[in-house]
Protein backbone atom coordinates (compact mmCIF):
# COMPACT_ATOMS: atom_id res chain seq x y z
CA UNK A 1 0.00 0.00 0.00
CA UNK A 2 1.31 3.36 -0.91
CA UNK A 3 1.46 6.22 2.22
CA UNK A 4 1.54 9.14 0.02
CA UNK A 5 -0.57 11.98 1.53
CA UNK A 6 -3.87 12.88 0.64
CA UNK A 7 -2.27 16.52 -0.41
CA UNK A 8 0.42 14.53 -2.83
CA UNK A 9 -2.57 12.57 -4.29
CA UNK A 10 -4.52 15.86 -4.73
CA UNK A 11 -1.20 17.64 -7.00
CA UNK A 12 -1.56 14.29 -8.76
CA UNK A 13 -5.34 14.45 -9.79
CA UNK A 14 -4.97 18.70 -10.43
CA UNK A 15 -2.20 17.37 -13.35
CA UNK A 16 -5.07 15.19 -14.68
CA UNK A 17 -3.31 12.05 -13.67
CA UNK A 18 -6.34 9.48 -13.91
CA UNK A 19 -4.36 7.00 -11.46
CA UNK A 20 -4.34 9.22 -8.58
CA UNK A 21 -7.86 9.68 -9.06
CA UNK A 22 -8.77 6.19 -8.97
CA UNK A 23 -5.91 5.94 -6.07
CA UNK A 24 -8.25 8.38 -4.17
CA UNK A 25 -11.37 6.77 -4.51
CA UNK A 26 -9.92 3.32 -3.40
CA UNK A 27 -8.63 5.17 -0.49
CA UNK A 28 -11.63 6.45 0.89
CA UNK A 29 -14.57 4.27 -0.92
CA UNK A 30 -15.33 2.66 2.47
CA UNK A 31 -15.77 6.22 4.36
CA UNK A 32 -17.76 7.74 1.46
CA UNK A 33 -19.67 4.17 1.07
CA UNK A 34 -20.34 3.59 5.13
CA UNK A 35 -21.94 7.57 5.51
CA UNK A 36 -24.18 6.62 2.07
CA UNK A 37 -25.23 2.97 3.49
CA UNK A 38 -25.78 4.13 7.29
CA UNK A 39 -28.15 7.16 6.29
CA UNK A 40 -31.13 4.81 5.76
CA UNK A 41 -30.96 4.62 1.74
CA UNK A 42 -32.33 1.87 -0.69
CA UNK A 43 -29.47 0.45 -2.30
CA UNK A 44 -29.81 1.96 -5.69
CA UNK A 45 -29.68 5.33 -3.62
CA UNK A 46 -26.29 4.41 -1.77
CA UNK A 47 -25.18 4.00 -5.17
CA UNK A 48 -26.69 7.84 -6.57
CA UNK A 49 -25.06 9.20 -2.93
CA UNK A 50 -21.46 7.28 -3.24
CA UNK A 51 -21.44 8.57 -6.77
CA UNK A 52 -22.79 12.02 -6.75
CA UNK A 53 -20.17 12.48 -3.83
CA UNK A 54 -17.15 11.40 -6.23
CA UNK A 55 -18.68 13.42 -8.82
CA UNK A 56 -18.74 16.74 -6.87
CA UNK A 57 -15.21 16.41 -5.53
CA UNK A 58 -14.33 16.48 -9.43
CA UNK A 59 -16.59 19.24 -10.13
CA UNK A 60 -15.04 21.31 -7.06
CA UNK A 61 -11.34 20.02 -7.51
CA UNK A 62 -9.77 23.13 -8.60
CA UNK A 63 -11.66 25.33 -5.57
CA UNK A 64 -10.95 22.90 -3.14
CA UNK A 65 -8.87 25.13 -0.55
CA UNK A 66 -7.00 22.27 2.13
CA UNK A 67 -6.70 18.67 0.26
CA UNK A 68 -5.60 17.75 3.83
CA UNK A 69 -9.10 17.84 5.57
CA UNK A 70 -10.25 15.64 1.99
CA UNK A 71 -11.59 12.82 4.31
CA UNK A 72 -13.98 15.67 6.25
CA UNK A 73 -15.11 17.11 2.95
CA UNK A 74 -16.10 13.50 1.60
CA UNK A 75 -18.03 12.70 5.15
CA UNK A 76 -19.81 16.63 4.89
CA UNK A 77 -20.69 15.90 1.32
CA UNK A 78 -21.51 12.40 1.83
CA UNK A 79 -23.54 13.22 4.26
CA UNK A 80 -25.72 16.19 2.40
CA UNK A 81 -26.33 13.91 -0.57
CA UNK A 82 -27.41 11.14 1.40
CA UNK A 83 -30.18 13.66 3.06
CA UNK A 84 -30.91 15.15 -0.16
CA UNK A 85 -31.57 11.40 -1.48
CA UNK A 86 -33.65 10.75 1.66
CA UNK A 87 -36.16 13.66 1.53
CA UNK A 88 -36.34 12.54 -2.15
CA UNK A 89 -37.42 9.38 -0.86
CA UNK A 90 -39.51 9.91 1.69
CA UNK A 91 -41.92 11.98 -0.83
CA UNK A 92 -42.18 8.77 -2.83
CA UNK A 93 -44.77 6.06 -1.91
CA UNK A 94 -43.27 3.76 0.19
CA UNK A 95 -42.56 0.43 -0.80
CA UNK A 96 -42.92 -2.09 1.97
CA UNK A 97 -40.19 -4.62 0.94
CA UNK A 98 -38.12 -1.31 0.66
CA UNK A 99 -38.70 -0.74 3.97
CA UNK A 100 -36.57 -3.21 5.38
CA UNK A 101 -33.65 -0.92 4.00
CA UNK A 102 -34.36 2.10 6.41
CA UNK A 103 -32.56 3.33 9.46
CA UNK A 104 -34.14 5.71 11.53
CA UNK A 105 -32.43 8.86 9.75
CA UNK A 106 -28.97 10.24 8.90
CA UNK A 107 -26.20 9.74 11.29
CA UNK A 108 -25.04 12.16 13.95
CA UNK A 109 -21.78 14.00 13.52
CA UNK A 110 -20.20 12.07 15.99
CA UNK A 111 -20.54 9.01 14.54
CA UNK A 112 -19.38 10.57 11.37
CA UNK A 113 -16.21 11.51 12.94
CA UNK A 114 -15.59 8.30 14.51
CA UNK A 115 -16.03 6.70 11.01
CA UNK A 116 -13.58 9.01 9.33
CA UNK A 117 -11.60 8.34 12.86
CA UNK A 118 -11.46 4.65 11.70
CA UNK A 119 -11.08 4.86 8.02
CA UNK A 120 -7.58 6.88 8.49
CA UNK A 121 -6.82 4.76 11.39
CA UNK A 122 -7.31 1.65 8.92
CA UNK A 123 -5.29 3.41 6.46
CA UNK A 124 -2.12 3.76 8.57
CA UNK A 125 -2.69 0.11 9.83
CA UNK A 126 -2.65 -1.05 6.20
CA UNK A 127 0.78 1.14 5.54
CA UNK A 128 2.62 -1.23 8.64
CA UNK A 129 3.77 -4.73 8.30
CA UNK A 130 1.15 -7.36 8.72
CA UNK A 131 2.16 -8.85 12.39
CA UNK A 132 2.14 -4.90 13.59
CA UNK A 133 -1.27 -4.43 11.27
CA UNK A 134 -2.59 -7.44 13.47
CA UNK A 135 -1.80 -6.66 16.69
CA UNK A 136 -2.50 -3.45 16.48
CA UNK A 137 -5.96 -4.13 14.60
CA UNK A 138 -6.44 -6.09 17.76
CA UNK A 139 -5.34 -3.55 20.63
CA UNK A 140 -7.82 -0.89 18.54
CA UNK A 141 -11.20 -3.01 17.57
CA UNK A 142 -11.35 -6.24 20.05
CA UNK A 143 -14.29 -5.88 22.23
CA UNK A 144 -12.99 -3.97 25.78
CA UNK A 145 -13.30 -7.38 27.67
CA UNK A 146 -10.51 -8.47 25.64
CA UNK A 147 -7.32 -8.51 27.15
CA UNK A 148 -3.58 -8.49 26.26
CA UNK A 149 -3.32 -11.95 27.59
CA UNK A 150 -6.46 -12.40 25.01
CA UNK A 151 -4.86 -10.80 22.39
CA UNK A 152 -1.23 -12.03 22.80
CA UNK A 153 -2.98 -16.11 23.19
CA UNK A 154 -4.66 -15.01 19.25
CA UNK A 155 -1.20 -14.78 17.98
CA UNK A 156 0.78 -17.22 19.90
CA UNK A 157 2.58 -14.55 21.44
CA UNK A 158 3.29 -14.94 25.07
CA UNK A 159 1.85 -12.43 27.07
CA UNK A 160 4.98 -11.22 28.76
CA UNK A 161 6.52 -10.73 24.96
CA UNK A 162 3.29 -8.25 23.58
CA UNK A 163 4.32 -5.28 25.53
CA UNK A 164 7.47 -4.56 23.91
CA UNK A 165 6.25 -6.19 20.25
CA UNK A 166 3.20 -3.22 20.99
CA UNK A 167 5.34 0.01 21.67
CA UNK A 168 7.46 -0.88 18.78
CA UNK A 169 4.18 -1.43 16.37
CA UNK A 170 2.73 1.60 18.21
CA UNK A 171 5.92 4.08 17.27
CA UNK A 172 5.80 2.20 13.43
CA UNK A 173 1.67 3.28 13.43
CA UNK A 174 2.59 7.07 14.90
CA UNK A 175 4.73 7.60 11.90
CA UNK A 176 2.37 6.06 9.43
CA UNK A 177 -0.12 8.60 10.65
CA UNK A 178 1.89 11.38 10.91
CA UNK A 179 3.46 10.14 7.51
CA UNK A 180 -0.28 10.19 5.90
CA UNK A 181 -0.93 13.80 7.56
CA UNK A 182 -3.48 12.25 9.67
CA UNK A 183 -2.03 13.25 13.35
CA UNK A 184 0.71 16.22 14.02
CA UNK A 185 3.71 15.07 15.62
CA UNK A 186 3.45 17.21 18.71
CA UNK A 187 0.28 16.43 19.09
CA UNK A 188 1.10 12.67 20.32
CA UNK A 189 4.05 14.18 21.99
CA UNK A 190 1.57 16.42 24.22
CA UNK A 191 0.08 14.86 27.33
CA UNK A 192 -2.71 13.00 26.13
CA UNK A 193 -5.66 13.68 28.66
CA UNK B 1 -1.43 -0.71 32.65
CA UNK B 2 -3.99 -3.68 31.30
CA UNK B 3 -5.81 -2.96 28.21
CA UNK B 4 -8.78 -1.91 29.76
CA UNK B 5 -7.41 0.42 31.90
CA UNK B 6 -5.87 2.37 29.31
CA UNK B 7 -9.23 2.43 27.21
CA UNK B 8 -10.85 4.04 30.42
CA UNK B 9 -8.11 6.11 30.84
CA UNK B 10 -8.49 7.52 27.25
CA UNK B 11 -11.76 7.95 27.71
CA UNK B 12 -11.31 10.29 30.91
CA UNK B 13 -10.67 13.21 29.52
CA UNK B 14 -9.68 16.45 30.61
CA UNK B 15 -8.62 14.62 33.83
CA UNK B 16 -5.50 14.88 35.64
CA UNK B 17 -2.88 12.53 35.12
CA UNK B 18 -1.24 10.99 37.89
CA UNK B 19 -0.32 6.92 39.17
CA UNK B 20 1.83 4.61 37.01
CA UNK B 21 -0.01 6.96 33.73
CA UNK B 22 2.39 9.88 34.95
CA UNK B 23 5.50 8.43 34.78
CA UNK B 24 5.32 5.93 31.86
CA UNK B 25 5.37 8.09 28.33
CA UNK B 26 4.96 4.74 26.39
CA UNK B 27 1.18 4.36 28.50
CA UNK B 28 0.42 7.98 27.33
CA UNK B 29 1.35 7.72 24.22
CA UNK B 30 -0.92 4.82 23.80
CA UNK B 31 -3.59 6.61 25.80
CA UNK B 32 -3.06 9.23 22.70
CA UNK B 33 -3.54 7.10 20.48
CA UNK B 34 -6.70 5.58 21.98
CA UNK B 35 -8.01 8.37 22.78
CA UNK B 36 -7.96 9.63 19.14
CA UNK B 37 -9.32 6.41 17.80
CA UNK B 38 -11.52 4.73 20.14
CA UNK B 39 -12.62 2.05 18.14
CA UNK B 40 -12.97 -0.44 20.77
CA UNK B 41 -15.80 -3.38 19.84
CA UNK B 42 -16.28 -1.26 16.20
CA UNK B 43 -16.70 -3.98 13.12
CA UNK B 44 -15.22 -3.36 9.91
CA UNK B 45 -16.76 -0.51 7.74
CA UNK B 46 -18.24 -2.13 4.39
CA UNK B 47 -16.54 -2.04 1.13
CA UNK B 48 -18.29 -0.15 -1.81
CA UNK B 49 -17.62 -2.95 -4.30
CA UNK B 50 -15.57 -2.87 -7.23
CA UNK B 51 -18.53 -1.43 -9.56
CA UNK B 52 -19.54 1.41 -7.63
CA UNK B 53 -15.62 2.24 -7.97
CA UNK B 54 -14.95 1.80 -11.21
CA UNK B 55 -17.99 3.85 -11.82
CA UNK B 56 -16.84 6.83 -9.71
CA UNK B 57 -12.90 6.57 -11.35
CA UNK B 58 -14.74 6.61 -14.43
CA UNK B 59 -15.23 10.64 -13.91
CA UNK B 60 -12.30 11.53 -14.70
CA UNK B 61 -11.75 9.77 -17.59
CA UNK B 62 -10.84 12.06 -20.87
CA UNK B 63 -13.72 12.16 -23.28
CA UNK B 64 -13.13 11.72 -26.72
CA UNK B 65 -12.74 14.40 -29.14
CA UNK B 66 -15.41 14.56 -31.65
CA UNK B 67 -14.48 14.47 -35.22
CA UNK B 68 -12.23 11.74 -34.84
CA UNK B 69 -14.48 9.54 -33.96
CA UNK B 70 -15.76 6.49 -36.14
CA UNK B 71 -19.32 5.89 -35.42
CA UNK B 72 -21.00 1.86 -35.52
CA UNK B 73 -24.29 0.46 -34.52
CA UNK B 74 -24.14 -2.99 -32.65
CA UNK B 75 -26.65 -5.69 -34.24
CA UNK B 76 -28.63 -7.98 -31.31
CA UNK B 77 -28.20 -11.04 -31.70
CA UNK B 78 -29.71 -12.25 -28.49
CA UNK B 79 -32.62 -11.64 -26.34
CA UNK B 80 -33.83 -14.42 -23.56
CA UNK B 81 -37.06 -12.18 -23.14
CA UNK B 82 -37.91 -13.47 -26.91
CA UNK B 83 -36.66 -17.29 -26.02
CA UNK B 84 -38.87 -19.59 -23.94
CA UNK B 85 -36.86 -20.20 -20.92
CA UNK B 86 -36.32 -24.23 -20.24
CA UNK B 87 -38.82 -25.96 -17.81
CA UNK B 88 -37.86 -25.59 -14.42
CA UNK B 89 -34.67 -22.47 -14.95
CA UNK B 90 -35.55 -19.53 -13.35
CA UNK B 91 -33.48 -16.90 -12.04
CA UNK B 92 -32.59 -17.21 -8.17
CA UNK B 93 -34.34 -14.69 -6.13
CA UNK B 94 -34.67 -11.77 -9.10
CA UNK B 95 -37.97 -11.02 -9.95
CA UNK B 96 -36.83 -10.15 -13.53
CA UNK B 97 -33.94 -11.63 -15.66
CA UNK B 98 -32.98 -10.59 -18.96
CA UNK B 99 -29.63 -11.71 -20.67
CA UNK B 100 -28.82 -9.45 -24.32
CA UNK B 101 -25.55 -10.06 -26.66
CA UNK B 102 -24.99 -7.44 -29.39
CA UNK B 103 -22.25 -7.88 -31.66
CA UNK B 104 -20.32 -4.99 -33.75
CA UNK B 105 -17.81 -6.84 -35.95
CA UNK B 106 -15.72 -8.50 -34.03
CA UNK B 107 -16.74 -7.33 -30.30
CA UNK B 108 -19.65 -8.85 -28.63
CA UNK B 109 -21.05 -7.43 -26.06
CA UNK B 110 -23.09 -9.60 -23.15
CA UNK B 111 -25.30 -7.57 -20.93
CA UNK B 112 -27.78 -8.98 -17.94
CA UNK B 113 -30.04 -7.49 -16.25
CA UNK B 114 -31.54 -8.80 -12.88
CA UNK B 115 -34.31 -7.12 -11.13
CA UNK B 116 -34.71 -7.30 -7.07
CA UNK B 117 -36.65 -6.13 -4.23
CA UNK B 118 -34.39 -3.04 -4.25
CA UNK B 119 -33.67 -2.24 -7.61
CA UNK B 120 -32.07 -3.37 -10.50
CA UNK B 121 -28.57 -4.71 -10.77
CA UNK B 122 -26.46 -4.86 -14.48
CA UNK B 123 -24.07 -6.29 -15.74
CA UNK B 124 -21.67 -5.57 -19.32
CA UNK B 125 -18.91 -7.84 -20.47
CA UNK B 126 -17.24 -6.65 -23.95
CA UNK B 127 -14.97 -9.04 -25.52
CA UNK B 128 -12.47 -6.41 -26.45
CA UNK B 129 -8.76 -5.83 -26.37
CA UNK B 130 -7.84 -2.34 -25.02
CA UNK B 131 -10.42 -2.49 -21.80
CA UNK B 132 -8.59 0.34 -20.27
CA UNK B 133 -9.02 2.44 -23.54
CA UNK B 134 -12.99 2.12 -23.04
CA UNK B 135 -15.88 3.64 -21.68
CA UNK B 136 -19.63 2.23 -21.44
CA UNK B 137 -22.40 5.02 -21.37
CA UNK B 138 -25.79 3.48 -20.28
CA UNK B 139 -28.15 6.71 -20.19
CA UNK B 140 -26.17 9.62 -18.38
CA UNK B 141 -23.98 7.12 -16.28
CA UNK B 142 -20.61 6.56 -17.84
CA UNK B 143 -18.38 3.70 -16.47
CA UNK B 144 -14.93 1.95 -17.30
CA UNK B 145 -14.51 -1.31 -17.30
CA UNK B 146 -12.19 -3.53 -15.25
CA UNK B 147 -9.34 -5.45 -16.61
CA UNK B 148 -11.71 -8.82 -17.66
CA UNK B 149 -13.98 -5.93 -19.65
CA UNK B 150 -17.16 -6.24 -16.73
CA UNK B 151 -18.83 -3.33 -15.80
CA UNK B 152 -21.43 -3.53 -13.06
CA UNK B 153 -23.95 -0.95 -11.84
CA UNK B 154 -27.22 -0.67 -9.67
CA UNK B 155 -30.21 1.67 -11.07
CA UNK B 156 -34.29 2.43 -10.48
CA UNK B 157 -34.80 1.34 -13.79
CA UNK B 158 -32.77 -0.91 -16.84
CA UNK B 159 -31.25 1.64 -19.37
CA UNK B 160 -32.45 2.15 -23.16
CA UNK B 161 -29.73 3.33 -24.78
CA UNK B 162 -25.98 2.36 -24.25
CA UNK B 163 -22.90 3.03 -25.98
CA UNK B 164 -19.47 1.80 -25.90
CA UNK B 165 -16.48 4.02 -26.71
CA UNK B 166 -13.04 2.12 -27.44
CA UNK B 167 -10.38 4.23 -28.86
CA UNK B 168 -11.95 6.43 -31.46
CA UNK B 169 -14.87 4.10 -31.87
CA UNK B 170 -18.15 4.40 -30.63
CA UNK B 171 -20.72 1.05 -30.82
CA UNK B 172 -24.33 2.13 -30.60
CA UNK B 173 -26.67 -0.56 -29.15
CA UNK B 174 -30.14 -0.68 -30.47
CA UNK B 175 -32.51 0.90 -28.56
CA UNK B 176 -33.93 -1.35 -25.67
CA UNK B 177 -37.55 -1.73 -24.62
CA UNK B 178 -38.52 -2.93 -21.55
CA UNK B 179 -41.83 -4.19 -21.72
CA UNK B 180 -41.80 -8.25 -21.70
CA UNK B 181 -43.40 -10.00 -25.14
CA UNK B 182 -46.29 -11.81 -24.15
CA UNK B 183 -46.08 -15.86 -23.62
CA UNK B 184 -47.90 -17.60 -26.83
Amino acid sequence: MTSRTDQELWVDILAGNNKGWEELIRRYQSLVYAVCMRAGLSMPDVADCFQQTWVLLYKNRKSLKDPSRLSAWLVTTAKREAMRLRKLADKEPEDTEEMIWKAPGPLPDEELEKIECQVQLELALGAIDERCRKILHAFFFATEEKSYEDIARSFGIPANSLGPIRRRCLEKLKRALIDMGYIEERKIDEEPL
Amino acid sequence: MSRKELLMAARRKGEKISGHLAECQECREAVSLLAMFDMAGRLPLPNAGEGMIQRAASIAMVKPKLGRVKEFLAELIFDSWTVPHPIGVRGEGALEHRRIRFQSESTIIDFRAEQKQTGWNFIAQFGIESVSNSILIAEKLKLNPDKHGICQWVGKKPPRNMMLLVGDKIIKLPELTWKKPRKK
